[in-house]
């Protein structure tokens, strides 16, 4: 009667939970099949080469310190910004190596770019953390003496940084070219 | 006299007390130098420090490093020096059977007697280990050692270091150091099928090194070797293992830097690096093997 149609209000709340739904359901299964994954797949090429561009941003910033400490480059106030970018990557090195992306696998997922990444990071999977850990370690030992501005530890705690980047690399790693 | 003069020099470059902090005799730089230790010692499983058995994996086969330390059984405790020199300087066992040239007496035969005898001075002062030998694994047709004689005759060129009279003293010194003790061009040149190294492609580097590795071209040439390296940081890299851009060297060359060359003295390397870079420049660009379609890896031929 309050639509002018005569039916009772429990009856329309009724039709109306019906219709709403009878649009909602349609319109969930459209959005669920047409919307972009709430996580991507990895484009194991793609892996790959983001894991080498992150290594040779990781490189450019070693490579700096390194030029600054050794007292090649009058820019001694841009030692902070390098040593903080370096610590910054390292703590994202576990990440980087899927095991899609790396021997043995790498050899049947598709990958039509090389890898420098060693069989031996699946095979050892301890002691590459650990390898990791030590560079995450030293950089980050690194960042505090720069910040601290102690100039006397700064030649120990960069070496610290390139033997454990060394360390990693005669284990796990074998250059390209 | 210039001569003489020459000659005084280069025997205050043997007789030179080390200046590297890491030895305390000439014997243990000079081992340090000539990379012994990376050789000579199982890192990989945990081996004692000299006493042999690292793998040296070959396109021939498998070598395995014997023991020096000075055990009388299984090391070299029963040597004379007139032993230690002629397996240096010839490939020559004490029992008179012939060295493969996977122990590189191809460079080694430069050294000077004195060196020689000094790294036997100093590897007599270390304890002695009783680790048994362990029989390279090779197939049948190579293990006639008798047959080396025959390869000799064509490729090996005995004798010691000759210095270049118009050349620096610290010139000199590298060479020694980089042709004799270093050994470099032992890993940094290709092979041909007989396993002997191109005279005319040495120090240009190789995509069949030591374990299958792709070992880098050397020379200064520009484009493919060390010739845009600036100055001072190839002495750099090879105390420390960092290359001009920043990376860090890995494999078998970080060994070599560990258990080698960040051991020797600044000036040594620096040496090192002035006599790398003098050398003729050989366009050689060196890449991994490549994988064959089947997704196993093989060997490119350089000369492909």
């Amino acid at each position: 009667m309050q639509w002018g149609m005569g039916r009772p209000r429990k009856t329309e709340e009724m039709y109306m939970n019906r219709l709403h739904l009878s649009l909602m359901i349609p319109a969930i299964v459209l959005t669920a099949i047409s919307a972009p994954p709430l996580i991507a797949e990895m484009n194991i090429d793609g892996m790959i080469k983001y894991r080498q561009n992150v290594m040779k941003s990781l490189a450019g910033h070693v490579g700096a310190v390194d030029r600054l400490v050794r007292g090649q480059v009058p820019l001694m106030d841009q030692l902070e910004m390098h040593a903080t970018a370096a610590r910054d990557i390292t703590r994202t090195i576990t990440t980087l190596f899927p095991a899609e992306s790396i021997p043995p696998e790498v050899e049947f997922s598709g990958a039509t770019v090389a890898t420098e990444a060693l069989a031996s990071i699946a095979e050892k999977p301890d002691e590459f953390d650990k390898a990791a850990q030590a560079t995450i370690d030293a950089t980050e030992e690194l960042a505090k003496v720069v910040q601290a501005g102690n100039k006397q530890e700064l030649p120990l705690a960069f070496k610290r940084v390139g033997e454990s980047c060394k360390g990693c690399h005669k284990d796990f790693r074998e250059k390209k070219e | 006299m210039r001569r003489a003069l020459l000659g005084v020099c280069l025997a205050a470059m043997v007789i030179r007390a080390p200046t590297a902090a890491q030895t305390s005799t000439r014997g243990e730089y000079i081992l340090y130098a000539a990379g012994c230790a990376a050789c000579h010692t199982d890192v990989d499983n945990d081996g004692p420090p000299l006493a042999g058995g690292r793998a040296l994996k070959t396109s021939f086969g498998t070598f395995y490093s014997p023991n020096i330390t000075p055990d009388p059984v299984h090391g070299i405790g029963g040597w004379s020096d007139d032993d230690f020199v002629r397996a240096l300087r010839e490939g020559v066992a004490p029992d008179g059977s012939h060295y493969y040239p996977s122990f590189p007496y191809t460079s080694y035969t430069r050294m000077r007697r004195e060196d020689m005898l000094a790294i036997k001075e100093y590897l007599f002062s270390l304890d002695p280990v009783a680790s048994p030998n362990r029989s390279h694994d090779l197939p049948w047709y190579l293990s006639f050692r008798q047959l080396l004689w025959f390869w000799k005759l064509m490729y090996f060129d005995k004798g010691e270091f000759e210095e270049d009279s118009g050349k620096l003293t610290s010139w000199n010194r590298g060479a020694y150091l980089v042709l004799a003790l270093g050994h470099c061009a032992e890993c940094h040149s290709p092979r041909n099928h007989l396993g002997a190294i191109d005279p005319g492609m040495r120090f240009a580097g190789t995509r069949s090194g030591p374990g299958g590795e792709a070992v880098p071209n050397i020379t200064p040439d520009v484009l493919t070797g060390i010739g845009g390296w600036p100055r001072g940081d190839l002495a750099y890299f090879l105390q420390t293992g960092a290359t001009p851009d920043g990376d860090y060297t890995g494999g078998e060359m970080a060994e070599v830097i560990d258990e080698g060359l960040s051991r020797i003295g600044r000036s040594d390397l620096e040496a090192m690096a002035e006599y790398l870079r003098s050398i003729p420049p050989v366009t050689n660009l060196v890449e991994r093997p490549e994988k064959s379609s089947g997704g196993e890896t093989r060997d490119k031929d350089p000369w492909e």
